[in-house]
């Protein structure tokens, strides 16, 4: 059984570099409406998905990706002229509304601004391909979720949703991990910033630290072995 | 940098008070204020697969009201058309001039594509301009618009070092002896530009010998800490050092070396050449200052005294390296 789901995500990871690899590199998805003249075709069901779905395992470790830093940008603090951390730190466990946290021009800006890398959707989606349940496990607030989350939970390529200002509670609280470990027994943790990465490990998770300017994948997939359960390796 | 520079822990450590350094914590946070407008103002400012930075003393977050604006657009090959990226670039200059902004079109003058940036790196048509824009969007590049653009194309410039098999180098020596050349570069660019292009020596003499030469410290405390490191550990701490301010890297090359307390004199006198370029009656002097009569200049003697304590805290510092990393100093930084 094990050598078939192996077989099986194999194929899937071969499909999944011939269908989602882009040519030019890493890019991004925009979150805004596809109204306009972006480019969202990413985010559009295609066969690779729709095919990458069945192979899903909970026999395979489950990878859990942040999002700011990870999968998308930019950070919050990065259109407000004077960040309050205490603020922050309340929104994002939904202790307080976006509308006591900021005005309405930045709120709409930063909307505007959030999009998810296309580059690192494609590693989801190789991951998904070869059988991966896939995690987005981040601290953010509610009221930006259904952005990310109308744009990539349509498309399969997301399991679990776990966003500080729902669960009430954020990374590197112990809590939050606890969350993760209900999930599978195997996670792999993919976040950017070390502290988590050191949680996390601490919690019992594998942490890769997306560190700029490494290759990603060749981490994550050295980290899959460690947990003893991954498929076949490019 | 996500949010604004925090140099309150560092004077801290240093026994020094934010009137010690209140141009440096003015141009921190202003810096941060000024990228964060201009962030929300350029929301969709530029096509998706193109990205724009500000390099510079603002990427650097010393700029202050009076600073240029270094405009750098880049976008991948066959992600837009090179005259839609050239066209987003002008949009963007113009723009950014509507706001006020001194948008100079000199090295950044129309996109690059990453590609060109990164296939000849050495090589002979590897041009100055592409390594200014290398070192500049490693060690000072602050996106506009596009963060997720611009987030990638950092990260393979980076890669471009760190995946050379053979040529990276234990200690990344192939990207340190690439941001050396660039320094050395500018240095020589300041005879062609004052000598045969007719530009105005003076600033550009204090900027030598203040924000570039900090600069280049920073990059050799940086990798002489890194140096120390374990092997697995390196490639992680200069992608995350190189693009902090040139002060804190050099405080956090130099904390676990003992050498910390040598950050003071390089902060105070570099608070005063941040304080020298935030006066526009100084800038206005130092644009009319004849080289011949310089020393008539009281604003330039005021400057020019600044540089010399500003040497003598930069010199303690290579002093310090000498004694705690010298082999990697003296292998890698004057060998």
């Amino acid at each position: 059984m094990r050598m078939f789901i192996r077989a099986c995500a194999f194929g899937h990871l071969l499909a999944a570099r011939r269908a989602t690899v882009p040519a030019d590199g890493p890019g991004l998805v925009d979150l805004r409406p596809a109204s306009g003249s972006l480019d969202v075709n990413v985010l559009k069901p295609d066969p690779f998905l729709t095919m990458s779905e069945p192979t899903s395992s909970s026999a395979l470790p489950l990878v859990a990706f942040d999002l700011i830093g990870v999968l998308a940008e930019p950070s919050w603090r990065e259109l407000d002229g004077a960040p309050d951390r205490d603020r922050w730190h309340r929104l994002r466990v939904g202790a307080i509304d976006e509308d006591d946290f900021w005005d309405p021009a930045t709120a709409a800006a930063y909307r505007a601004c959030l999009r998810l890398r296309t580059d690192r959707l494609a590693l989801v989606s190789r991951l998904r391909a070869r059988g991966h349940r896939i995690a987005l496990a981040t601290n953010f607030a509610r009221a930006w979720l259904p952005l990310v989350r109308d744009q990539i939970g349509d498309s399969g390529l997301v399991d679990h949703w776990l966003c500080s200002g729902e669960l009430g509670v954020a990374k590197p609280d112990p809590r939050f991990w606890a969350h993760l470990r209900g999930l599978a027994s195997d996670v792999v943790v993919i976040d950017d910033q070390r502290g988590n990465i050191d949680a996390a490990r601490a919690a019992g998770l594998i942490g890769v630290w997306a560190l700029p300017g490494a290759d990603l994948e060749a981490r994550l997939d050295a980290a899959l072995l460690t947990a003893g359960a991954s498929g076949p390796q490019p | 940098m996500r949010g604004p520079v925090d140099y309150a822990p560092l004077l801290a450590e240093l026994g020094l008070t934010a009137a010690d350094a209140s141009h440096v914590l003015a141009a921190a946070a202003g810096s941060h204020a000024r990228l964060a407008e201009l962030r929300r103002a350029l929301v969709g400012a530029v096509p998706p697969g193109c990205a724009a930075f500000a390099l510079g003393s603002l990427g650097r977050h010393e700029s202050s009201a009076l600073s240029d604006l270094d405009l750098a657009v880049v976008y991948r090959r066959g992600a837009i058309a090179p005259v839609d990226a050239d066209g987003a670039r002008e949009a963007l200059a113009a723009a950014l001039r509507a706001r006020g902004l001194d948008v100079p079109d000199k090295t950044f003058h129309s996109a690059v594509v990453l590609d060109d940036l990164l296939g000849d790196i050495g090589g002979r048509d590897d041009s100055n301009d592409h390594l200014t824009y290398r070192a500049l969007l490693l060690t000072e590049g602050a996106w506009l618009a596009n963060a997720g653009d611009a987030a990638a194309i950092v990260e393979q410039v980076f890669g471009a070092y760190t995946a050379g098999a053979i040529t990276r180098g234990r200690y990344l020596t192939s990207l340190s002896n690439d941001l050396h050349r660039y320094y050395r570069t500018i240095c020589v660019d300041y005879r062609f530009k004052v000598e045969n292009a007719g530009k105005h020596w003076a600033i550009r003499y204090f900027k030598l010998r203040h924000s570039r030469k900090l600069w280049h410290l920073a990059n050799l405390a940086v990798f002489c800490r890194a140096a120390l490191l374990p092997d697995e550990a390196r490639d992680g701490w200069l992608a995350e050092q190189l693009p902090r301010p040139p002060l804190l890297r050099i405080a956090d090359a130099l904390r676990p070396l003992d050498g910390l307390p040598l950050c003071a004199g390089l902060v105070t006198a570099y608070d005063a050449f941040l304080a020298a370029l935030a006066e526009p009656d100084t800038r206005r002097a130092l644009d009319l200052l004849a080289y011949d009569v310089r020393d008539a200049s009281p604003v330039y003697r005021r400057l020019r005294a600044g540089a010399e304590r500003f040497d003598e805290a930069a010199t303690a510092v290579v002093g310090h390296l000498w004694q705690r990393s010298p082999d990697h100093l003296v292998r890698y930084g004057l060998l």
